[in-house]
């Protein structure tokens, strides 16, 4: 068998369309070796397919039906899984969105090799790869090193790395069709609540204005919601925040989060 | 109807009991371990489960001599039993290790829910969820902050980038707590006693793999990125001031 080579970022595409981090797993991959081919899925997803052709990658696989909208944590494992047997990547780039933290080690296990998830640094030294993450519950770090000719998987944190700006050229797109199981329609998303906020979202927003439990009571963020607005940023809380159900658990900043 | 409920439980350090010496990187821990808060969370949900609907709610942990703290604990909250997979070193496995452990265990039982939180207090890696699940082969959801389930279907509701998401889930099904899901219940000093009543088995695995080619390094201490400004004891017109001009200072408005 050939060995492994160059890199597969694993994308995603939402409601607003193409995840903005995943143009960050671009800029992780830029750090390793070889070529960087690009996954996406979903249902009608050639808008974004089109704008990650243009970010700097050399293929773009993209995997579109109409029962991957909201795609369950099984299904996402299926396509991933079948991505990374077409392209025998050594390296898989995924991301920390409600989804990945569920498709990510699920495909690990699947394919019987290990994950090192929530990475913000990496670096390669002498074809083994270097991974920081948090340790310790975020007091301290660790350096992780991955060697060997198993596939290695790796989940990047949000905004750890630079977004991957568009590109005059853009590489080409690949259409596949993978077969589902039934295990992977099992959990349906039967709606989705669309957020009622001023419509930064927190992982693309170049300002956070963030609050935690000093602000005493629930309605005291109306004042962090008001600075947000006017300062064109988005609204963050601390875990504690979040947990008191005082602001939703994705609007949650910080190590923990 | 009722449930064959298992609860994953890790026990880690108490997290507001633990030191970390800048200078040396060694970290001190002054409170006893605890059962890691999102597995508290999922543990307070399958009791709650077990007391509406009735069932049997089975708790396991992987780890040392010390884990059977945790599960006693478990146990006076209101499980039934519990199961001890003996691991002496913790750190010297990694998560996929220990979620064939923990597949092992549940592969011999009858179970319709599998709770578990959705990641460590310490190694925050949360792999070990989705990992039991998918050699399980039963669907799996995480982020949970609110459940029902009403005959064989779990209704789910969670956070996600795009806003509030309602999820249905046939059983079997292993579900993962948001630490926001509940409060759980203290200890009571009745729950104790039946405790010691209660099963308590102790497993030990023959041989446990770990996953070639991933090393670990030694934790170390990050670099500081830069302190805070604290307004204290100032009107609020004039911390506005000093706040905007803060900003303004370093280019951010």
């Amino acid at each position: 068998m050939a060995a492994r080579t160059g890199t597969l970022i694993v994308g995603e595409v939402g409601a607003g369309g193409l995840r903005p981090a995943s143009l960050e797993l671009i800029t992780a991959a830029q750090t390793l070796e070889g070529a960087i081919s690009a996954l996406l899925f979903g249902a009608e997803i050639d808008a974004a397919a089109t704008t990650i052709a243009a970010a700097g990658v050399d293929r773009v696989l993209i995997v579109d039906h109409r029962d991957l909208a909201y795609p369950s944590a099984e299904a996402a494992t299926s396509v991933i899984a079948h991505a990374i047997a077409r392209l025998e990547p050594a390296v898989v780039l995924m991301m920390n969105t409600t989804l990945a933290t569920e498709y990510a080690p699920s495909l690990a296990a699947r394919l019987g090799v290990g994950l090192v998830s929530d990475v913000f640094a990496l670096r390669t030294e002498s074809g083994t790869i270097v991974a920081t993450r948090s340790a310790v519950g975020g007091r301290l770090q660790t350096d992780v090193t991955l060697r060997g000719d198993e596939v290695r998987l790796i989940g990047i944190r949000a905004g750890a790395f630079e977004k991957a700006a568009q590109q005059t050229s853009a590489s080409p797109i690949e259409s596949h069709s993978v077969e589902m199981s039934e295990l992977d329609r099992r959990v349906r998303v039967t709606s989705v609540a669309a957020k009622q906020s001023s419509g930064v979202g927190l992982e693309s927003a170049e300002i956070v204005v963030a609050g935690g439990r000093g602000l005493k009571e629930k309605a005291s963020f109306v004042l962090v919601e008001q600075l947000a607005a006017a300062l064109g940023g988005a609204v963050g809380a601390t875990r504690a925040v979040t947990d008191l159900g005082w602001r939703p658990h994705d609007e949650q900043i910080g190590q923990t989060g | 109807m009722p449930y064959s409920i298992v609860a994953l439980i890790k026990q880690a350090p108490d997290m507001n009991a633990l030191r970390v010496d800048r200078a040396t990187g060694q970290v001190q821990l002054t409170g006893q371990p605890v059962i890691s808060s999102y597995d508290a969370c999922a543990l307070e949900a399958a009791i709650q489960i077990k007391e509406a609907h009735g069932g049997e709610l089975t708790v396991i942990s992987a780890g040392p001599a010390s884990v059977k703290d945790a599960l006693q604990r478990a146990l006076g909250m209101g499980a039934d039993r519990a199961i001890h997979v003996r691991i002496d070193d913790l750190s010297s496995i990694d998560s996929l290790a220990v979620a064939r452990l923990l597949a092992d265990q549940i592969a011999s039982m009858p179970v319709d829910l599998i709770l578990t939180g959705q990641a460590s207090d310490d190694g925050s890696s949360g792999q070990v969820g989705p990992q039991v699940a998918e050699l399980l082969g039963v669907p799996r959801v995480g982020s949970i902050s609110a459940l029902t389930i009403e005959g064989a279907v779990v209704a789910i509701e969670r956070d996600s980038e795009d806003g509030r998401q309602t999820l249905h889930v046939q059983i079997p099904v292993l579900l993962m707590a948001q630490s926001g899901l509940n409060e759980p219940r203290y200890l009571s000093l009745k729950g104790m006693m039946a405790a010691k009543k209660k099963p308590l088995d102790v497993v030990k695995p023959a041989t446990v793999e770990r996953s070639a080619g991933i090393s670990w390094g030694a934790p170390y201490v990050p670099a500081r990125t830069g302190g805070g400004v604290m307004l204290h004891d100032v009107p609020a017109s004039e911390a506005a001031t000093q706040l905007v001009d803060w900003l303004k200072q370093r280019k951010l408005i």
